[in-house]
């Protein structure tokens, strides 16, 4: 017995995908040449898998913010904010994001994973009760899990449903129910109805928490997200998001129209017991926000993208997740297939992204593609001849893994 | 829930369909600890007896 044993099958899942072609989760690229383009050996490949919305992680002003922080406060903070103390740029991004939102205070995080772990399990006390969206991201699920609360889902985007598991669970005895949706869901790119859950959270007196990791600077007039977008952002209780998305830097905030939120600065373990980010992740991501509140052609582009891909996509019969969004999820029968066709897709210079269970809903096996503001409509259809091509290839490519899977037996 | 080789998202949908079959609040937390179909009949019964 060896202590790896209880990974083996999990082995025997990798086994199967390397037998096939490459290492979906673990992709070397050689180079990144800009937003959209990377490496791979002698092939060029184009990025449609990388969550760079706005595709700001070779802009010029956020380059420059970057690199001016290096020179002036140096590589690392090497320690928390309780250790080390506060750097002018945690507080001006803060100070920016809280004006951004029109919310009183901001907290920023060191990775978006960690804004989630943070924000929730200082929110949470063991009497209250987390009430989460079936479809939540790890990191919220992780989040609850640092917790005493009890945790319930509800059923995904079904704010009936939440209404439902609120009424069952009654009063809740000296604590309250925290509202854990997202804005955009990362797999599907679905989005969910903040107004009406708004409505149930505070009918029954809960607060609200949603993570816009995927919609801060791609949703909104002035990019604030989905909330914005739907017109209920001031009624928000708790908005979090990450940097290292549309923002094209890392770490994460979480921003409250409370101002009370300040004192789980003194509570957030994901908070005190790690480093703060960089002066230069800060700094490109504060350079980023300016670009946000005025990037609405951004934000036009990436819609207009989204609509060709989503309609090509669609036109070929193929089976999408969700109505047109800056994620398009492409569902695909079985995980074997999903692998060797996403291998084919990076083999003809197409990264997209192999999601398969449990990092999936509806235990589904899915090509994931997410657009960005850079894709020009020559990049979509370089995206859809290569999906037309996989559907024209679909006999010779099942036979090749058989083969495949036959030969390494 | 390793009687039914399911993954841990399957498991927790299952759950929601139990919840509302029984009209009953069946915490995450609690789930993780359940490891057989015997220890979740168990669960179900402690919770529509209270």
């Amino acid at each position: 017995m060896s202590l790896f044993d209880k990974y083996a099958p999990l082995q025997t899942r990798v086994d199967m995908m390397m037998k096939i072609g490459k290492d979906a989760l673990g992709v070397e690229f050689d180079d990144i040449i800009d937003a959209t383009r990377g490496r791979i050996g002698n092939r060029e490949i184009l990025l449609a898998g990388t969550n760079n919305y706005l595709g700001l992680t070779f802009d010029e002003d956020c380059v420059a913010a970057a690199k001016k922080a290096i020179d002036d406060h140096g590589t690392g903070t090497t320690g928390s904010r309780i250790a080390n103390g506060t750097y002018t740029e945690h507080v001006d991004l803060e100070k920016a994001i809280a004006e951004h939102l029109g919310m009183p205070s901001c907290i920023v995080f060191s990775t978006g994973y960690q804004t989630n772990l943070a924000a929730i399990s200082g929110l949470a006390g063991d009497k209250d009760v987390i009430f989460m969206d079936a479809d939540a991201h790890a990191c919220i699920i992780d989040g609850t899990r640092l917790t005493g609360a009890s945790t319930i889902r509800f059923r995904h985007n079904n704010p009936e449903d939440l209404d439902k598991r609120l009424k069952r669970q009654g009063e809740i005895e000296g604590g309250h129910a925290i509202v854990v949706i997202e804005g955009m869901y990362s797999m599907f790119g679905d989005i969910a109805p903040i107004d009406e859950f708004l409505d149930v959270t505070h009918r029954h007196g809960g607060y609200l928490y949603i993570d816009e990791a995927h919609s801060y600077g791609v949703f909104g007039p002035t990019g604030c997200g989905i909330a914005e977008a739907q017109g209920v952002l001031d009624k928000v209780d708790f908005l979090s998001s990450t940097f290292s998305k549309s923002l094209a830097s890392i770490g994460g905030f979480c921003a409250s129209k409370h101002p009370e939120f300040e004192i789980t600065r003194k509570v957030m373990r994901p908070y005190m017991f790690t480093a703060s980010p960089t002066p230069s992740n800060v700094s490109a991501a504060r350079a980023a926000v300016e670009k946000i509140k005025t990037g609405g052609a951004l934000r036009d582009n990436l819609m207009a993208r989204a609509k060709q891909l989503h309609k090509g996509l669609a036109d070929m019969q193929y089976d999408l997740c969700a109505d047109a969004s800056p994620v398009i999820a492409v569902r695909r029968p079985n995980e074997a297939v999903a692998a060797m066709e996403w291998n084919w897709l990076i083999e003809n210079g197409v990264y997209v992204n192999l999601a398969v269970p449990p990092g999936t809903p509806q235990s589904s096996s899915l090509l994931r593609i997410s657009l960005s503001a850079a894709h020009t409509e020559d990049n979509i259809k370089t995206i859809l001849k290569a999906f037309a091509d996989l559907k024209d290839n679909q006999g010779a490519l099942m036979a090749g893994m058989a083969s495949k899977l036959q030969a390494a037996e | 829930m390793s009687d039914l080789e399911v993954d841990s998202v399957a498991v927790f949908d299952l759950v929601m369909g139990l919840e509302d079959h029984y009209d009953i609040s069946i915490p995450m937390e609690m789930v993780s600890d359940i490891k057989t179909v015997g220890e979740l009949t168990t669960a179900i019964k402690e919770l529509t007896s209270e």
